[in-house]
């Protein structure tokens, strides 16, 4: 016949489903270039504007153009303007060195495994029903090594200009993370089995506040307690000195044990 | 985070640190700096264009002043940003490592 078959192989497909309560899990198939965006536009673009926990599984992606990073992207501020969240699972190894190259990964984490990336999106769900209307929420997951500290330098860049904060600001935020980031890295142990690969760091941003939590899933270790020693007024140059300089930049900075999670939380002024 | 050197007075080195002294950045010029309070008595370390250093800056810092001390030599910062000078204090730092705001008075301190 004359009719000229579509060629599905090269096109864009797109379905949901539940996968736990609340939370969708969409399964994108094929290219996702400019012809596969505007496939999927309209379904994709309910789906971000109706829920607040969103997986996207880009297992069977087989290629990402920056119309298909702009269309994730734009996906993700959309749910984070509702304080839900949004997580990737299993790119393809082309597909995720396009994502983390991209930086995309900073606004939009990346796991191989569902029950991760479910727990991600759920992160903060109790406290997220407390947040003013007003506040921002965003969230970073980091390597447990020096490579996901040298990480978090790059995330307070991106914060402070999505936040327009003094410098001032700024430099106690990036302080802060690095103290707290660093301390996981270097002190924590990791508990065989648990998932204590990643550092969770979570800010939630108020007109006149930064709050910001620091998660691990390491064995239990509090920071704050491991200081006392080193209170006098010569660094040793080893031990507290960065939780000392933690405390003197945040307030209210606590540590609590839920679980099987390590949480530091602190505020910052802005 | 880079450095530079220059001979400022005879005998006297000041090192030029810029950018961010955190965690990558201390990593990028442990090694070079190492060497340098190795090998100098009279030592320098220009701060004025760092704009960021936490704990980890602070011990290249400390380890450094106490290498050139170790041989009875003389390290001193000179002119911080107010937010650095600010962390310097507050870590007691200045305690080991004196601060001055100008380059006269930082050689005379490594001079004497």
């Amino acid at each position: 016949m004359g009719i000229p078959r579509l060629n599905t192989g090269r096109r864009l497909l797109i379905d949901t489903e539940e996968v736990a309560p609340g939370v969708t899990k969409v399964n994108l198939r094929g290219r996702l270039d400019a012809n596969g965006v505007q496939t999927i536009g309209t379904m994709f673009d309910r789906v971000a504007r109706t829920q607040r926990r969103l997986v996207v599984d880009l297992s069977r992606v087989t290629f990402i153009a920056s119309t298909g990073l702009r269309a994730l992207i734009e996906a993700s501020r959309t749910i984070a303007s509702r304080d839900g969240r949004m997580a990737f699972l299993r790119p393809d190894p082309s597909v995720e060195s396009v994502l983390i190259s991209s930086g995309t990964d900073a606004l939009i984490p990346i796991f191989q495994d569902i029950a991760d990336a479910v727990c991600a999106v759920c992160i903060g769900e109790a406290d997220d029903d407390d947040l003013p209307a007003d506040s921002l929420p965003f969230s970073l997951q980091v390597d447990r090594s020096m490579r996901g500290v040298a990480r978090v330098g790059a995330w307070v860049d991106e914060l402070a200009i999505l936040l327009n904060l003094a410098q001032r600001t700024e430099y106690a935020l990036r302080l802060c993370l690095e103290e707290a980031v660093t301390n996981v890295v270097t002190h924590a142990r990791p508990v065989p089995g648990a998932n204590a690969d990643m550092i969770g760091l979570r800010l939630v941003a108020e007109q006149r506040w930064l709050h910001l939590t620091v998660q691990d899933q390491c064995a239990e270790y509090n920071p704050l307690t491991s200081d006392e020693q080193d209170a006098g007024r010569e660094p040793s140059g080893e031990g507290g000195l960065g939780i000392g300089l933690l405390r003197h930049h945040a307030r209210d900075v606590s540590w609590s044990r839920v679980g099987s999670t390590n949480r530091l939380a602190m505020t910052i002024p802005r | 985070m880079r450095m530079e050197t220059e001979e400022v007075a005879p005998g006297v080195v000041k090192a030029n640190l810029v950018g961010r002294l955190d965690i990558g950045g201390s990593a990028q010029i442990d090694l070079a700096f190492s060497a340098l309070t190795g090998a100098h008595r009279a030592l320098i370390v220009d701060l004025s264009q760092v704009d960021f250093i936490a704990s980890m800056g602070l011990r290249t810092l400390i380890v450094g002043a106490r290498t050139v001390m170790r041989k009875g030599g003389r390290m001193v910062l000179l002119a911080p940003p107010i937010e650095v000078e600010a962390v310097l204090i507050s870590s007691g730092t200045d305690n080991v490592v004196p601060i001055w705001r100008s380059l006269d008075d930082a050689i005379r301190a490594v001079s004497a």
